[in-house]
């Protein structure tokens, strides 16, 4: 059900991204809005719901955005095996450092992008806008990936509330 | 037999030597013929579709029918009759402004060798790293990957992948694009590449030639994809430097991509249509 939930989030949210967002001023630049999800995941969830999700999201950028098949797949794989691994050594209660998080993530989604302009793209010029870009998604994610994360967080608590209460009364049905 | 230690070191070693190995060769081939992409297409597209007409009929409303109808607010007597003439109206602006794009197509389209394909946009790229958009014509259609796409300003971009009702678009403002161009006047040839932001870069122009801003620069047709002619953008900026037999030149495409809306695909010969 998680996974379900997360993959229908997921479409939600870049279908918003491809349609209604560059419409509007200011958020031609803003950032990749599955990384919270992926941060939250990685941080907070186990391997069995995480993984698949990782890949869908992977693919789902991989098949609409115009770069090469794998590069989404890999730099979010990459990120949530970071993260992931990053989370035995910090305090993921802290605000501050979830805000921080997203911030790294989009850093590391610029990076990774760049990276793949200067040394795997075959003869792709680095737009000329690249540190406009990283400067304004930086912002956005300082100002709303705690917030993300915080709306995603509470989304989750009410889908294991809910789930908690409908599979007891399953059980109980089968007289379990 | 292995420590813990030993075997996370080897699968670093393997996870990083993979996603190098799968990027060098999808970079070789950027755009796959068959796999998940289309599925992802096809279930994303049509949502995006529906999503985009509700906001167009919507800003159409917004930008023709309530903005006016606050203004004739101070005239509340004739509030009624007046806005039933402007709900005509701008039907009928809307109507022409229809017309006048398609009109504009249609006339393209007779420059075009073979039965241009009109198609509308959908969606735009996830990414803001690259630049692509999705229109609602696919194979059914008659297109197909490598096919170029214009609009009555001038080229867009090429196709870089087709579902059976739909078709990802690669921009030429996107940094993997590239187009042969010249300059309309001095006929200086040159490459234009992608630099987002809405600017292109032109290319591999020598220096001898004399590039004045506001220049026309217009796809030379030896690529052989895009047709001979058709307009790109103007010159922008130039900018020699002390040594180098190039010089840069930045050019403002005609196509606004921000508002693009309508595009024709561009029908070509089978054997330059990429496999």
């Amino acid at each position: 059900m998680t996974i379900f939930f997360y993959m229908l989030v997921s479409l939600c949210l870049v279908i918003i991204k491809t349609t209604l967002i560059p419409g509007l001023p200011l958020f031609d630049k803003f950032y990749d809005l599955l990384i919270p999800i992926i941060i939250y995941l990685s941080l907070f969830r186990s391997l069995r719901e995480g993984i698949p999700i990782v890949l869908f999201f992977g693919l789902i950028m991989d098949s609409l955005c115009g770069g090469p098949m794998g590069l989404y797949l890999a730099t979010y794989i990459w990120l949530y095996v970071g993260m992931r691994w990053l989370s035995q050594f910090l305090h993921t209660g802290s605000l501050i450092l979830l805000a921080l998080s997203v911030t790294f993530g989009v850093v590391f989604e610029a990076l990774v992008m760049s990276g793949y302009m200067v040394f795997l793209a075959p003869a792709a010029l680095i737009p000329t806008d690249t540190v406009k870009t990283i400067l304004m998604q930086i912002i956005w994610s300082l100002a709303t990936g705690p917030v993300i994360l915080l709306i995603i967080s509470w989304t989750q608590k009410q889908i294991d509330t809910w789930r908690a209460r409908i599979f007891p009364d399953l059980l109980n049905m089968n007289g379990e | 037999m292995f420590s813990k230690k030993m075997v996370m070191i080897v699968g670093l070693i393997a996870l990083v030597t993979i996603s190098i190995l799968t990027l060098s060769l999808s970079s070789r081939e950027p755009y796959p013929a068959y796999g998940p992409g289309r599925i992802a297409i096809s279930l994303v597209a049509p949502f995006q579709k529906m999503i985009v007409g509700t906001t167009r009929y919507f800003r159409g409303i917004w930008e023709h029918y309530f903005f006016l109808i606050s203004v004739a607010e101070e005239n509340r007597t004739l509030r009624d009759e007046l806005s039933q003439a402007r709900a005509l109206a701008h039907e009928q602006r809307e109507a022409a402004l229809a017309n006048e794009r398609l009109r504009r197509l249609l006339d393209l389209g007779k420059k075009i060798s073979g039965p241009p394909i009109a198609a509308q946009v959908v969606g735009k790229d996830p990414s803001p790293w690259f630049q692509s958009i999705l229109v609602d014509k696919g194979l059914a259609d008659g297109v197909r990957k490598g096919q170029p796409v214009v609009n009555p300003e001038g080229v867009v971009g090429l196709v870089t992948e087709a579902t059976a009702r739909y078709a990802k678009v690669m921009l030429i403002t996107d940094p993997n694009s590239a187009v042969d161009a010249v300059i309309q006047e001095n006929r200086a040839r040159g490459i234009v590449k992608g630099g987002t932001s809405g600017y292109c870069v032109l290319n591999f122009v020598l220096r001898k030639h004399d590039v004045v801003v506001g220049q026309v620069v217009v796809s030379s047709g030896m690529d052989g994809v895009f047709p001979k002619g058709l307009p790109v953008g103007a010159v922008a900026t130039i900018e020699k430097q002390e040594a180098g037999i190039f010089q840069e030149v930045t050019i403002r495409p005609y196509v606004d991509f921000e508002r693009l809306e309508e595009v024709i695909v561009v029908p070509i010969p089978e054997r330059v249509v990429m496999p």
